[in-house]
């Protein structure tokens, strides 16, 4: 079997272009350690997954230091270690998913709009998603739906009792003892 | 001596209605504090109803901007600006408030002018200035109501409604079973003479009786829930810093991120918060008190209590002393020490049912 990893390229950051669906976040702080360990002595230690079109499926924040830091730009003239593998843009969401889910910090709101985008744009089914993407149904049917108010089957519920405070002394002991054994968390 | 509920034959929507007409026969002012979040929203809308069914124009509404709130939270609110059923009073004031790390509450100050904001004021934000505060002042938990009151209200009783509910906390639930009489209807803690009464007219709606009654109004709620619920955390909208917030601040991180990071910059010590809570071993910290009654609380604040915060956590031991003695079952001793180190309050609420033909029991 080949791998993808058997093969690494050298690509112009030009080449390449971010997704605007990644859920992943890395904040500024973690990115400057990022940029001091590209610049270090190791250098780059991970590529970048991207596929056949140079859509970034992994490494969004190693491009974006790659095409803006100037210590990386004059030390790398603009190329950045790259891993090309060949899968078109809707199994490109979902591996970016796959793999993020295992290692970073997503964005629940942005997983939402992935989501709704794999649906609607990609017409991908419930069932792919969490095969795929390592997913639960009802998940899944969360962040399509968006609306928590609709999945409570509210239509059919009704309202609950209305209650007042009352001193404890309506109960004899043994009836609150009981109470207290059934309640008591 | 201990409360407990007495369940009676009618539905929490219909006793709602009837504690607001009821509050509007009693004061002469009212103004409906929202938060954003789902509990104020449902008692604004049930306000909102009471006015048209009555004729009674714009329904008074206050907002407290507490600086760290979520974007997505201050959108929402914003949205109401634009209702001509809402007349939306958005404050900005610098408040004392505490943040909650790694187990201890440290002070700060809401839009502190000697630091940077987390956010900015909008335009139409009415500030400590505008209700007539000194530069370098700053308002309390129990004095920011009387300025709220004053700058909107003129002579006469105001009642603040708010969407305090029971079934949230045993705080909560005592906070509306302490009086037997008119129970929804309290004074400000730390503030009983204030003309300002606190009143809860949805003390004992349910978390679904509430989205069902936003789901049948047919409006819109606050994005961040459907976040929390995909994040799997508790639904809820106050403060980051605050320290039920606190514990979850980790997942803020997946469900506003450039918020969360915004925070950081300005409360760095809340990283430590975010790294280590969740391996933060708390029975630790107070295993060593517990079981040995007020005196384990008294050693437990004068060996972990830092020193500016003693008087405060002695004061509330004596509180909960005086309260013990009327009613051990509600103020256990534990439960004060867990409230000392991490503010925690177990939920354990007592409730019997007694209906109109005698039954009495658990429901």
């Amino acid at each position: 079997m080949t791998h993808a990893i058997d093969s690494i390229e050298w690509v112009h950051t030009s080449e390449l272009f971010s997704n605007s669906w990644n859920p992943n976040v890395v904040f500024n702080k973690e990115l400057k350690l990022l940029e001091e360990s590209i610049l270090g002595e190791a250098g780059w230690v991970f590529p970048i997954i991207i596929n056949r079109n140079g859509m970034i499926i992994d490494g969004y924040h190693r491009w974006f230091l790659g095409s803006n830091s100037k210590k990386i730009i004059a030390r790398d003239n603009g190329l950045v270690p790259c891993v090309r593998v060949d899968i078109g843009d809707k199994e490109a969401i979902m591996m970016t998913v796959r793999m993020n889910r295992a290692k970073g910090t997503h964005a629940a709101l942005r997983m939402r709009d992935l989501v709704q985008t794999l649906v609607d744009d990609y017409g991908t089914t419930p069932d792919e998603m969490i095969q795929k993407m390592g997913m639960t149904e009802g998940e899944v049917a969360l962040l399509y739906d968006g609306t928590l108010l609709k999945r409570k089957n509210l239509q059919t519920r009704k309202y609950s009792r209305a209650w007042v405070p009352v001193e404890t002394k309506l109960m004899t002991d043994e009836e609150r003892e009981e109470f207290e054994r059934e309640t008591d968390d | 001596m201990p409360r407990a509920k007495k369940y009676i034959d009618k539905d929490v929507l219909t006793a709602g209605r009837e504690r607001i007409e009821h509050v509007y026969d009693l004061f002469d002012h009212t103004v409906v504090m929202f938060s954003g979040g789902k509990d104020s929203e449902a008692l604004l809308l049930l306000v909102k109803e009471f006015h048209e069914k009555n004729g009674l124009g714009p329904v008074t509404v206050a907002f407290r901007h507490e600086e760290v709130i979520n974007p997505s939270v201050l959108k929402f609110v914003e949205t109401f600006r634009h209702y001509d059923w809402c007349n939306l009073h958005w404050f900005c004031l610098p408040m004392s408030n505490g943040k909650f790390v790694l187990g201890q509450k440290e002070a700060y100050i809401e839009w502190d002018p000697d630091r940077e904001w987390v956010g900015q004021q909008p335009e139409w934000a009415i500030t400590g200035e505008d209700v007539g505060m000194a530069s370098d002042g700053q308002f309390d938990q129990h004095s920011v109501d009387d300025q709220i009151a004053n700058y909107l209200c003129g002579p006469g009783s105001v009642a603040f409604l708010t969407g305090v509910r029971a079934s949230e906390s045993l705080v909560r639930f005592r906070s509306v079973t302490q009086k037997l009489n008119e129970n929804y209807i309290s004074s400000i803690e730390h503030n009983q003479r204030s003309r300002v009464k606190l009143c809860k007219p949805i003390y004992d709606w349910e978390q679904n009786d509430v989205l069902q009654f936003i789901y049948e109004s047919g409006m819109p709620w606050c994005e961040v829930y459907e976040a929390q619920e995909i994040a799997g955390i508790g639904l809820r909208v106050s403060t980051a810093l605050h320290a039920a917030a606190a514990k979850k601040f980790k997942q803020l991180a997946e469900i506003e991120p450039e918020f969360y990071e915004q925070i950081l910059e300005i409360f760095p010590d809340m990283a430590d918060q975010a790294r280590y809570w969740d391996d933060f071993d708390q029975n630790a910290i107070i295993a060593p008190y517990l079981g040995r009654g007020f005196n384990g609380a008294m050693r437990y604040v004068e060996e972990q209590v830092p020193p500016e915060q003693k008087k405060e956590a002695i004061k509330r031991v004596v509180q909960w002393k005086a309260r013990y003695e009327k009613d051990p079952k509600n103020y256990p001793i534990d439960l004060l020490l867990k409230t000392l180190a991490f503010g925690k309050i177990k939920q354990r609420l007592t409730g019997i049912y007694v209906d109109s033909k005698g039954y009495k029991g658990p429901k």
